[in-house]
């Protein structure tokens, strides 16, 4: 991992689709290099699309959007550190699960004598590594979120964007897997972008948590986090925890169209 | 052990069954009402036939097997390789899909007679008119496997750099498995149904004939009990194709997601 390859600087980025809908507009955005930042606003408010153009899955339509001063396609194929974690596992089922983990490094040909102990490593990381032979179909719903996270993390990326990775699973197990994800950056330190609709998990997860605006989005309000890390899972009972939630709610309150 | 053996009374039992009942009924019906033999053969009379003729429908269902296996062969490999060609290219998809959906819709009988002058009597020509009726179905289902893959799929793709081969061989392909082997189970049955369609239009000389060929030598001359030897015969060889087919495919399902669960 290269020193501080996971800035990301937006500005006044807007994105059109080609069918005329206005998804994003005049977005503002900075992450420092090591930050955890969460992006949180009511559905369709374009939030996955911002973390898209992030990524350079798709190109904005206005704006300037740099990673560490690259544009993002080329930060992703020159330096090779940006993973994504989509909504669903997406693991592939006819892949075990190290096979699951070891296709980013064999699409981008990576030499196999160091595959093997990368996927060791990542899959040690989430607590998987009993489980490499495995099939998708035989996991739990958490376990196969934690195979994905495997997976963007094997390729030791710089900047790591989440989007709703934990929408479909239960509150238990998606409090645990947020311990997990803490610990993992904490490990690490990359750059974390993540989307989501549950107000404590982000502000569990993150230093700052960003309000979007119903389309098209736009970023209205920032509330920082003032705990420090490492969190541990009590915070979630503290009143100040509480406060900030609250805090953050009543922003999401405000942007709701009535 | 136990367990299969009691599986496999309790899957097979009712359709014997059923069979016995239908051959006591037919056996009861045929004396009672004193029909012809030639309108319809008592069960015992088709035992008798296919006795004398066995070697003759042993032969013929060989040599039809093998043209309708053939004729299978080419519609697996050509209808991938179809399939192939239209997940990469929608304007090619969109200019030869239809004429692939005419190769189902068009009777085989109507046009089996053309293949037959075309190809030419023979080995080839029946071959030629199994592949065209079972091509369909291959081609149908693996270009729908190869171009519904889910959206999230080639984003993870993308992310990696993945280029278009990548994309192909390591995700579309496998991801189609599935749909090859329904298709390639539709299309077996099929490609008997062409192997003794064909043979009705072409022979394969003097000495060897197929299924389809006694079918009609033997409805020409009445000879009913043969005849219904022959159908007997065609069904099982339809059966047993697309038996070993779909256990193949069964298992190779199976495999495709890590077995069961």
């Amino acid at each position: 991992m290269i020193q501080g390859t996971g800035q990301v600087a937006a500005r006044n980025v807007g994105k059109r689709f080609a069918n005329g809908v206005e998804a994003l507009r005049g977005i503002d955005l900075e992450v420092g290099a090591g930050e955890f930042v969460s992006i949180v606003g009511p559905s369709g408010c374009g939030k996955s699309t911002l973390l898209r153009l992030i990524a350079g899955l798709t190109r904005a339509t206005s704006g300037n959007l740099t990673i560490a001063g690259l544009p993002p396609s080329a930060a992703r194929r020159r330096r090779q550190d940006l993973a994504y974690v989509f909504q669903d596992p997406t693991l592939l089922p006819w892949r075990n699960v190290s096979k699951n983990v070891a296709l980013p490094l064999e699409l981008r040909g990576h030499d196999r004598a160091e595959t093997g102990s990368l996927v060791e490593r990542a899959l040690e990381m989430v607590g998987l590594a009993d489980f490499a032979g495995a099939y998708p179909r035989q996991l739990s719903g958490g376990m196969r979120m934690r195979v994905s996270i495997a997976r963007a993390l094997v390729t030791r990326p710089g900047l790591l964007l989440l989007d709703e990775p934990f929408g479909a699973l239960d509150e238990i197990t998606r409090q645990r897997l947020n311990e997990e994800v803490l610990d993992l950056w904490q490990r690490d330190r990359w750059t974390g972008v993540f989307v989501t609709h549950s107000v404590p998990e982000a502000v569990y997860l993150s230093r700052r948590v960003l309000v979007m605006s119903p389309r098209p989005g736009r970023i209205l309000s920032a509330v920082t986090v003032p705990f420090d890390y490492p969190r541990v899972s009590d915070l979630r009972t503290d009143s100040a925890f509480n406060s900030v939630v609250g805090e953050v709610s009543h922003h999401l309150r405000e942007v709701r169209p009535q | 052990m136990t367990r299969l053996v009691s599986r496999a009374a309790r899957v097979l039992l009712p359709p014997l069954l059923m069979f016995a009942l239908v051959l006591a009924m037919w056996h009861m019906v045929v004396g009672l009402f004193s029909i012809k033999p030639f309108l319809l053969p008592g069960p015992l009379q088709v035992a008798a036939a296919i006795k004398l003729h066995l070697s003759s429908l042993l032969g013929a269902a060989w040599l039809t097997a093998s043209a309708a296996l053939a004729g299978f062969s080419l519609s697996l490999s050509a209808g991938f390789l179809a399939a192939l060609v239209f997940s990469q290219s929608k304007i090619i998809e969109r200019s030869l899909y239809p004429y692939a959906i005419f190769l189902q819709t068009v009777p085989i009988v109507a046009i089996a007679p053309l293949v037959i002058l075309w190809i030419g009597h023979g080995f080839y020509g029946v071959v030629a008119v199994s592949f065209i009726i079972s091509l369909f179905p291959i081609i149908a289902n693996t270009t729908t496997g190869l171009t519904t893959v889910e959206p999230n799929l080639l984003d993870l793709f993308a992310m990696n750099d993945a280029g278009r081969w990548q994309i192909l061989f390591k995700l579309r392909v496998p991801h189609a498995l599935p749909n090859l082997l329904t298709g390639a189970k539709v299309s077996s049955g099929l490609s008997v149904i062409g192997a003794i369609v064909g043979e009705f239009f072409a022979g394969y000389g003097t000495e060897d004939f197929g299924l389809g060929y006694l079918i009609i030598l033997t409805n020409g001359q009445a000879r009913t009990d043969y005849l219904f030897a022959c159908i007997l015969f065609c069904t099982l060889l339809g059966l047993s194709i697309f038996t070993v087919v779909g256990v193949l495919s069964n298992f190779l399902q199976d495999r495709w997601g890590g077995g069961k669960e």
